[in-house]
């Protein structure tokens, strides 16, 4: 599941994050690891790219992108 | 008479004054803020 | 001299309290090797502060991280002035961690507490002070309290000193944050608050996904309209029948006993330059002032946001829209913006096609010719080549893109901040700065060009002569041919687009000395509406002024610099021929 798959609104909470290595690397240093909770908050017309609220800040990312960001249900291992 | 010639090489003098100003001053990259935005930062130099 | 580096994440006032700091104390330059800004001013004068730019880490990819880092590696800095967002402390703090491995003592100014305030955290000061080693001092948004407190420690030099061994190393991002969320758990409370914020509210609507495409159209149509049809126009107008029908006639009277060659030189020589182009002010304004109240809201990162898909069509990246839309203003601060986007291609296809934004300076031509050839359809003429610069540039960018510029995206991900109501008083003062800019170009390079187009049209080798013998005529003769093709090739066209390369407003003030009398009509029995046209897509599309090209070779080197003129010109060549072929065709 990544969070392409959540509803408008829908929390989740980060798996693992793949892809290119630059984004990765900055995603990171945003706080987007593993456990970290995150929330789709919105979506530009086309359904891309994307809003995402990490650690209390909105942040848009591209589908292709967010494809590469899995999460899981609940926080632990 | 006399002041007519006067005021004109004012005005020339003036005018390539400043026109070497310019060319200096364009050469150099500088924007002229003639035309400038909020984002320009060059903006902030008062 | 100590000297003080000022670190923090983008978006949390770290300009607006640099230059609290600093005042008028400052210089803007570039840190040597790269496109990034490098600003440094004094505190009293008795503290440096430098500027770096905003990073979210130290160690990403981006340029403006290798500066601040080669920056406190080098021991430039006595100690840091890091800036955060008190109402986002948890992502903010990440840099922190990272800053302290440089030994130094660090003073965390805490931004914004009254934002976080209003959305009920509580933080204690010493507490955090005492878990992060650092020195704590809350400021808030209005600045005016907590920033005499933090000069006052500045100048002072006490600060919790770092220890010499820290345990700020963590080995990734996860033990940071891990660390950070058990200080912040210590140090925070926060008041759970489920209001939302006008910003969410205000997003619901703008981002809508039905909404949020017309809205823009909407909303750029509407800055087009107060500039062309409600106030800017109208204006100038005014403006224009102030000097032709009050200052001239007074001018001749003064002047009727004087000799026609020096009455020629101040009426026809300056006032006809200076004036044609002193007219447009109010459009000027009127347009600078819509565009900044956008920047300045909080809008324009929406923007980029909603045009990133269609962005990608034209090779680039949302990021590369806010570069675009200062285009609008000036060329030259958007090519220098575009050092925001972090590949190095993607600044060099930005900057190749920003000129196509149609520039400020541009516009009195469009006005001009619009109001003369096309009244009651100005802002239709006007937006049409707008639109026209635009289409090119997706054109363009997706020609360049899979040519000269292959594949190299570079990551996409960027910050919505909070929605700002821009303060009038700043604005007005901008578009103030701005007028004045525009009134002290025209009283100075305008005035000298006009004076000299004055004398070359004249003039010629043997004396005083009719303007058909002058100088300016063999010129314009020798260039004249080139424009044959294109419909408008006369030599006093000829003539004025080659003045254009000093200003683009000069093509109007060149005009206004060369046709002479009232431009307007001069202007009707020189072109027709297709060879008026054709005039504009010219205008819109040829090599910009001196400035562009020289911040051209001043970031990407004299091969781009080169290269985008002569491309420059040929696609002004190439498109103002299709349009006049196309309009003879269509419409004679």
């Amino acid at each position: 599941m990544s969070i392409c798959d959540l509803e408008l609104g829908e929390k989740a909470y980060i798996h693992s994050i793949a892809g290119n290595e630059k984004l990765m690397k900055r995603l990171m240093a945003l706080g987007c690891i593993e456990g970290t909770e995150v929330c789709l908050k919105n979506s530009a017309p086309f359904g891309d790219p994307l809003v995402i609220n990490l650690r209390g800040c909105d942040f848009c990312i591209r589908k292709k992108d967010a494809k590469n960001i899995s999460i899981k249900d609940t926080q632990e291992e | 008479m006399y002041l007519e010639i006067l005021v004109t090489v004012i005005i020339f003098a003036a005018a390539g004054f400043i026109m070497y100003k310019n060319i200096k001053k364009k050469a150099s990259g500088k924007c002229d803020c003639g035309s400038c935005s909020s984002h320009c930062p060059n903006y902030k130099k008062k | 001299m100590k000297t003080a580096a000022l670190i923090g994440n983008p978006n949390v006032g770290k300009t607006s309290l640099f230059n609290y700091l600093t005042g008028s104390n400052q210089y803007v330059g570039n840190w040597a090797g790269v496109t990034v800004e490098k600003k440094e001013g004094f505190l009293d004068n008795k503290l440096k502060i430098v500027d770096l730019p905003g990073i979210y880490a130290m160690d990403t990819f981006s340029n403006e991280e290798m500066v601040a880092k080669k920056f406190l590696i080098d021991k430039e800095a006595d100690f840091i002035i890091n800036i955060v967002d008190a109402s986002n402390l948890e992502r903010n703090l990440y840099l922190t961690t990272q800053l302290k491995e440089y030994n130094i003592p660090i003073i965390l100014v805490l931004n914004m507490i009254d934002v976080s305030e209003s959305k009920g955290i509580e933080i204690n000061y010493s507490l955090l002070s005492e878990n992060l080693g650092v020195s704590v001092v809350p400021i808030s948004a209005s600045k005016i309290k907590g920033i005499e407190d933090l000069k006052k420690l500045l100048l002072g030099g006490i600060f919790l000193s770092a220890p010499t061994d820290n345990d700020f190393h963590f080995q990734n991002e996860k033990e940071a944050y891990d660390f950070i969320s058990s200080v912040l758990l210590k140090c925070i409370n926060k008041k759970h608050s489920d209001k939302k914020t006008s910003t969410e509210i205000i997003d619901r609507i703008v981002l809508n996904k039905i909404l949020a495409y017309p809205l823009f159209f909407l909303i750029l149509f509407l800055i087009f309209k107060f500039t062309f049809s409600w106030v800017g126009q109208p204006l100038a107008g005014f403006l224009s029948y102030v000097i032709d029908d009050g200052l001239i006639p007074v001018l001749n009277n003064l002047l009727s006993n004087s000799s026609p060659w020096f009455s020629s030189l101040i009426i026809n020589g300056i006032v006809g330059g200076v004036g044609s182009v002193i007219v447009f002010l109010p459009v000027i304004l009127s347009l600078f002032l819509g565009i900044s109240f956008l920047e300045d809201s909080g809008y324009m990162a929406r923007a980029a946001f909603i045009m990133d898909k269609a962005m990608r069509k034209m090779g680039l990246s949302g990021k590369a829209f806010i570069p675009l839309i200062v285009g609008f203003g000036c060329s030259v601060p958007a090519i220098m913006s575009a050092r925001t986007l972090e590949s190095e291609k993607d600044r060099k296809l930005t900057a190749l096609l920003v000129p196509l934004m149609s520039c400020n300076a541009r516009l009195p031509v469009y006005a001009l010719f619009a109001a003369a050839f096309f009244p009651g359809n100005e802002t239709t003429v006007v937006f049409s080549l707008y639109l026209l610069g635009i289409l090119l540039a997706f054109t363009l960018g997706i020609l360049f893109k899979s040519t000269i510029f292959k594949k190299d995206e570079e990551p996409f991900i960027i910050e919505l901040p909070e929605y700002k109501a821009p303060e009038f008083k700043n604005l007005l003062a901008h578009t103030w700065d701005k007028g004045k800019g525009f009134l002290k170009k025209a009283g100075t390079l305008i005035f000298s060009i006009s004076v000299a187009i004055w004398f070359l049209s004249s003039f010629n080798f043997s004396g005083m002569t009719d303007i058909n013998h002058s100088i300016l005529a063999s010129i314009g003769n020798f260039i004249s041919p080139i424009f044959i093709p294109l419909g408008f090739s006369s030599w006093q066209n000829s003539v004025s687009l080659l003045t254009g390369l000093m200003a683009k407003e000069v093509i109007l003030g060149s005009m206004g000395v060369i046709y002479g009398g009232n431009l307007r009509v001069s202007l009707l029995s020189n072109f027709t509406q297709i060879s008026a046209y054709s005039f504009l897509v010219f205008v819109l599309l040829y090599t910009p002024c001196v400035s562009v090209i020289a911040t051209m070779k001043k970031e990407f080197g004299n091969k781009m610099a080169i290269f985008s003129v002569f491309y420059q010109l040929s696609l002004a060549w190439i498109v103002s021929f299709i349009v006049y072929r196309l309009g003879i065709l269509l419409f004679k």
